[in-house]
């Protein structure tokens, strides 16, 4: 018997991965035990064995990669990505969204080792920006109250925890009206937004809930006196505040008509017993999610890979029946095929929470695999109110794009 | 004792009443009888002027 190289496969064809590699390429396989085929293969040679290129392509990525909307409201966004690479695709997309700089990159002749050193580098760094995909809404700023000024607080809740719950109030402003406020600044109308809190409960007629409509707006900056050493008693000085506000800021057209308040009205900001009372002074300033969640943009963000369900084979009668009582998320449905019989089918796989239900018990593994497409993100931004969601992103692809552009330039 | 001195104003714990006392006057509520009273929060700024160094 003539010896025959193991790689000598007649039956497939060149150029193309027989289909069990090509799963193992594209699809996460999850097993009742455990995912398998995870990770993503990178190295460009990988098939060279079988006359694959698996080398990353220009073209080719803005040939198969698109975004697709799946739902915009007010303060929730879902849309698919598809055809970016959970690493080094995915780092390289924000840049290749702008052409531009992508252009820039990939335009210049590089010598073959100098590539391999982007590469190397790029893979080090795709870690980094994988990350960056959820964590760049963390470095967009928002305005979160920072200073509280209590002039009174009989409240059952402490002045510390009492800031605290006051900080993480989402406030309706967009933070790129205003300016960030450095240790040595001054609160003026462009870093610091003063909101008054006054609330007192009466002797008689029960406890009162303080909530958020009753933070009101200071459009001329803080109110509280601020008692100098000097005690010149001269009516016509104007009385020194802890703000300097040098004009209103509902004398700006940003504001003028958009009054700056709270997202929501009924957050319980505390509870007064008969004869309490809070007097305080909130001042907010803009920061970044990375030194406070109160200053995140998002209340979540987050992606998932689109689920695949195949059924192996066909499941009829009792247990099509059984495989639509399985999923507690309601994928499969039943199909009549005439004579009264019936075939399980996958109808709405995008709801798949891989819960694994369907492949327990005897079997089962056997009629349904579940799987999982690696290029294929279902992302989802949960704003907190401050900036609509499909403008984060925007924002978040910009801030993707420096710091691509800071790591092109050290290597270059 | 100085016979002119101020009444100084207190809070009752249990009622929230304000209470204004002199010196030998019984610590108590005159409205509930609550025995616990609590001194009001300075309005003086001075002091946490000095906690605060982002408005000095």
């Amino acid at each position: 018997m003539p010896r025959v190289s193991a790689l000598n496969m007649p039956d497939v064809p060149t150029g193309q991965l027989p289909p069990h590699l090509e799963l193992q390429r594209t699809r996460v396989s999850c097993a009742s035990d455990a995912p398998t085929h995870t990770g993503n293969i990178l190295y460009s040679g990988a098939y060279a064995e079988m006359g694959v290129d698996n080398s990353l392509c220009f073209d080719e990525f803005l040939k198969n990669f698109r975004v697709d909307v799946i739902s915009v409201e007010e303060d929730e966004m879902e849309f698919d990505m598809i055809g970016i690479d959970a690493s080094i695709a995915n780092a390289f997309r924000r840049i290749l969204i702008a052409e531009v700089k992508a252009l820039k990159f990939f335009g210049k002749p590089y010598a073959p080792e100098e590539i391999e050193t982007v590469l190397l580098n790029a893979s080090i760094l795709n870690m980094d920006l994988n990350v960056y995909l959820v964590t760049s809404c963390w470095q967009l700023p928002t305005m979160a109250i920072e200073k509280v000024l209590i002039a009174n607080n009989t409240s059952v809740v402490q002045d510390e925890v009492l800031s605290h719950r006051l900080g993480l109030i989402p406030i309706k402003v967009d933070p790129r009206l205003f300016d960030y406020m450095s240790e040595t600044d001054t609160p003026n109308e462009k870093n610091t937004i003063v909101f008054k809190l006054n609330v007192q409960c009466g002797r008689k007629g029960g406890r009162l809930t303080v909530k958020s409509n009753e933070l009101k707006w200071l459009p001329n900056g803080s109110e509280f006196e601020m008692v100098t050493g000097s005690t010149s008693s001269d009516p016509n000085t104007k009385k020194k505040t802890y703000t300097s506000f040098s004009c209103s800021q509902d004398s700006l057209p940003e504001f003028a008509n958009n009054p700056i308040t709270p997202k929501h009205e009924d957050i319980i900001i505390s509870k007064l017993g008969p004869g309490q009372g809070i007097e305080l002074e909130a001042h907010a300033v803009k920061g970044l999610g990375k030194s406070h969640a109160k200053w995140s943009p998002v209340c979540t963000t987050w992606y998932r890979m689109l689920p695949e369900v195949v059924l192996l084979q066909e499941v009829k009668d009792e247990k099509a029946e059984e495989l639509v009582k399985k999923c507690p998320v309601n994928v499969f449905d039943i199909e009549d095929i005439g004579k009264g019989r019936k075939r399980a089918t996958v109808a709405r796989p995008r709801l798949c929470t891989l819960c694994r239900e369907c492949i327990r018990g005897d079997d089962w593994e056997k009629r349904v695999a579940l799987r999982r497409v690696k290029d294929h993100f279902i992302f989802r931004i949960e704003s907190a109110g401050a900036l609509p969601p499909e403008v984060l992103f925007t924002e978040a692809i910009k801030i993707l794009e420096e710091k691509c552009e800071r790591v092109i330039t050290e290597l270059t | 004792m100085d016979p002119q001195v101020e009444p100084v104003a207190y809070i009752c714990g249990d009622c929230g009443m304000e209470n204004s006392l002199k010196p030998a006057d019984v610590i108590q509520c005159r409205e509930c009888g609550y025995r616990i009273l609590y001194k009001k929060r300075t309005r003086r700024s001075k002091l946490i002027l000095h906690h605060i160094g982002l408005f000095t």
